[in-house]
């Protein structure tokens, strides 16, 4: 008895195996639309976003990632072009100032999104986002998944639309939402706090003291300086120019992005088809081979409670189909590692496309970065010099406490 | 040994007391024809030295900007001298004073703000500052002018800054790959068939009276199919060839420019009458050739 509800047991497991192979998901292929209010706010009430590349998720040394079918330099690629994605549709709301993507960190942004590819390929998305404005409070910290269908890489329904638009769209709400939940003294003090940040990086010794951190991260305005503080005056004018110099950089981003999207948006459609052949094929093959093991075990059962022979001979007969239920399964998963080893190649075919426009892009950054801190090591010089000669205070005696002008925050 | 009374009726003559004296005399002339042969007949100046910190258009940009800056310095220091009788307790002496007028920089010094001047060095006259006992022109005596001075050096240098991501943006607009700041690199010319344009001498020349000096660096753009590569910093020199394109604007895109030049090259970019635009080119061009040293 314990026998035949052994056999019973495992016929179930494998029903509900196969039932659950064959559930159904309905994907929607186009997008809902991001929210869009920003044509209400004021120039003041606008707040500049930067767009960190996103982190790519490979861990250095991870063995797993072939398996996986992670390819480092896809996901290298992806972490800028994702990235951009995001940048392109918060700028499409118009719910913020500049949108800019930020190959580099810099204090001049008033909100900042961090993002991390948790898994990417053309059939699914999976995105961990962080968003944290000036202050250091964080806006949002949340994963975002989807799944593409097949109707979103027929560019007669998709379009030129991403086919996980709905993930940057759901993020672009979610940043919105969060923005709406604060209230206008807020946003004015984030505002203020990214300018004093970058202020306190070219020009500490005059703007030491007007922020404070916290110990996680979080600044605080302790005290502001005049609006016609002639140092701030200074400040905001290169604060413009770190403004023109990201401008650039995004510039640069963009040229990238248009030059991945369209063998990107290919890769993504052939490995849509060859992952989806190679889970079915999988999962096939681990289905035939569970309906073999399951006959084995049936055909066993039958064999010791067999009380004829020819109930014993049908119990043998089980077992014998069974392994060559087990042998067809592994057919299956060999003819599974021909999609398997087209997806390398489609990773290797892409990387081989793409991975130039990366070296470009990065050599361009590092170029410009490069130069750009040259400069700014001038800024502070000059910088220096003239407060210098404000104060009468020599620096090189040892910073002072600064001499120019203060009001105390108002809240 | 000389008669005086045959020597004193002519003026240009020397009297000397005795033999000593004389030889003396001629030991110290010959001592300072030599110095003056030495030093190619001018008196020897100290300038300060550039910043070897950047290449290209930059490296340029600086020195001029650190010209200007201790000029600027010299001619405050002066003022300071001036203006306070008794002055000058840094103990400058008088002759330093004429390095006040090296610059045409001396203008935005004066100015406090407004558009730095140009111009290559001079050489003024040996000054006369009274010795004295006043406040130290690089203490807060002397701090307004010299805040004028540095925040001008800084408008300056964010100016050209916007220049250089300008230009980085065109060049990454036109395709080329290149969208770097400019750095390094000549002026390459490619499949031209122009004659060299060698006009830069004259209207280096030319240009005397906008910027005070010239050097007319005359390397020339050539003539039709040429391109500028690599957003280089080569000098612009004179107007191309016979066989330049029609739209020889394009070879001067604010390499290097500073203010006035950029303004220059804005206004004619701006402009839609020809003859006016053509004027303004010519302007700019002028300007350009003399502070392409």
């Amino acid at each position: 008895m314990m026998h035949r509800i052994g056999s019973v047991g495992v016929v179930a497991v494998l029903l509900w195996t196969l039932g659950g192979c064959t559930s159904v998901t309905v994907i929607d292929a186009s997008s809902t639309p991001a929210r869009s209010v920003g044509a209400d706010f004021s120039e003041l009430q606008l707040l500049d976003v930067g767009v960190a590349l996103f982190d790519d998720g490979v861990e250095p040394g991870d063995q797993s990632l072939e398996k996986k079918f992670i390819d480092p330099k896809v996901r290298s690629a992806e972490s800028r072009y994702l990235a951009y994605n995001l940048r392109e549709t918060l700028e499409k709301t118009e719910n913020w100032g500049a949108v800019r993507i930020m190959p580099r960190e810099s204090r001049a942004i008033d909100l900042m999104v961090y993002g991390e590819i948790r898994s990417s390929t053309g059939v699914e998305l999976k995105l961990k986002v962080r968003a944290v404005d000036a202050t250091g409070d964080v806006w949002l910290d949340k994963t975002y998944e989807d799944l593409a269908s097949q109707l979103s890489y027929r560019e007669e329904i998709g379009g030129d639309e991403d086919a996980f638009q709905d993930i940057y769209n759901q993020i672009a709400d979610d940043l919105l939402d969060a923005y709406l939940e604060r209230d206008l003294a807020a946003i004015a003090r984030i505002r203020k706090t990214s300018l004093l940040y970058f202020a306190e990086d070219v020009a500490p010794y005059a703007f030491d003291g007007y922020l404070s951190e916290g110990k996680r991260g979080t600044r605080t305005i302790e005290r502001l300086p005049t609006d016609d503080d002639p140092m701030l005056g200074r400040v905001r004018k290169i604060r413009e120019r770190e403004y023109m110099f990201v401008d650039l950089l995004d510039e640069h981003y963009k040229s990238f992005h248009t030059q991945m999207m369209q063998p990107y948006s290919d890769w993504r459609r052939y490995t849509y088809k060859e992952i989806l052949a190679l889970q079915d094929l999988r999962r096939a093959a681990m289905a035939t081979k569970l309906i073999g093991a399951a006959t084995i075990i049936g055909g066993v059962a039958v064999q010791n409670n067999a009380e004829t022979r020819g109930t014993a001979n049908a119990g043998t007969a089980a077992v014998l189909g069974g392994a060559g239920i087990i042998a067809a399964g592994f057919s299956l998963g060999a003819q599974s590692k021909i999609h398997a080893t087209a997806l390398r190649e489609l990773d290797d075919s892409f990387t081989a496309e793409v991975q130039p426009l990366v070296v470009e892009v990065e050599g361009e950054t590092t170029e410009l970065t490069g130069t750009a801190e040259q400069q700014y090591d001038e800024w502070r010089r000059l910088l220096r010099a003239i407060y210098e000669q404000e104060t009468g205070i020599d620096l090189e005696d040892g910073e002072s406490e600064p001499a120019l002008p203060e009001i105390k925050v108002d809240e | 040994m000389l008669d005086e009374s045959m020597v004193n009726d002519d003026p240009t003559m020397l009297v000397f007391e005795d033999m000593k004296t004389m030889v003396e005399f001629l030991e110290d002339s010959v001592e300072l024809l030599s110095a003056v042969i030495e030093n190619g007949g001018l008196p020897q100046v100290d300038f300060p030295e550039p910043e070897p910190v950047l290449a290209g258009a930059r490296q340029r940009a600086n020195a001029r900007a650190a010209a200007r800056e201790a000029a600027a310095r010299q001619a405050a220091a002066e003022r300071a001298g001036a203006s306070q009788p008794g002055g000058a307790a840094s103990g400058q002496p008088g002759g330093q004073g004429g390095q006040g007028g090296q610059s045409g920089s001396a203008g935005a010094t004066a100015g406090g703000v407004g558009l730095p001047g140009v111009g290559l060095p001079g050489i003024g006259l040996p000054g006369v500052g009274l010795p004295g006992v006043g406040t130290p022109s690089t203490g807060t005596g002397g701090g307004g002018g010299r805040v004028a001075v540095l925040d001008a050096e800084l408008d300056s240098t964010l100016v050209g800054f916007e220049d250089e991501l300008a230009r980085a943006r065109r060049g990454l607009n036109k395709g080329d790959g290149a969208g770097s700041l400019p750095g390094d690199g000549d002026v390459s010319v490619e499949d031209g068939q122009g004659s060299a344009g060698g006009a830069g001498g004259s209207s280096a020349s030319s240009s005397a009276s906008v910027a005070g000096s010239g050097g007319g660096n005359g390397s020339g753009q050539q003539g039709n199919g040429t391109n500028v590569g690599g957003g280089g910093s080569g000098n612009l020199g004179g107007p191309k060839g016979a066989g330049g394109s029609n739209n020889r604007e394009e070879f001067y895109e604010g390499q290097d420019d500073d203010v006035v030049a950029r303004q220059l090259r804005e206004a004619a970019e701006a402009e839609t009458d020809p003859e006016l635009r053509a004027r303004l080119w010519e302007e700019y061009r002028n300007y350009k050739n003399a502070t392409s040293n």
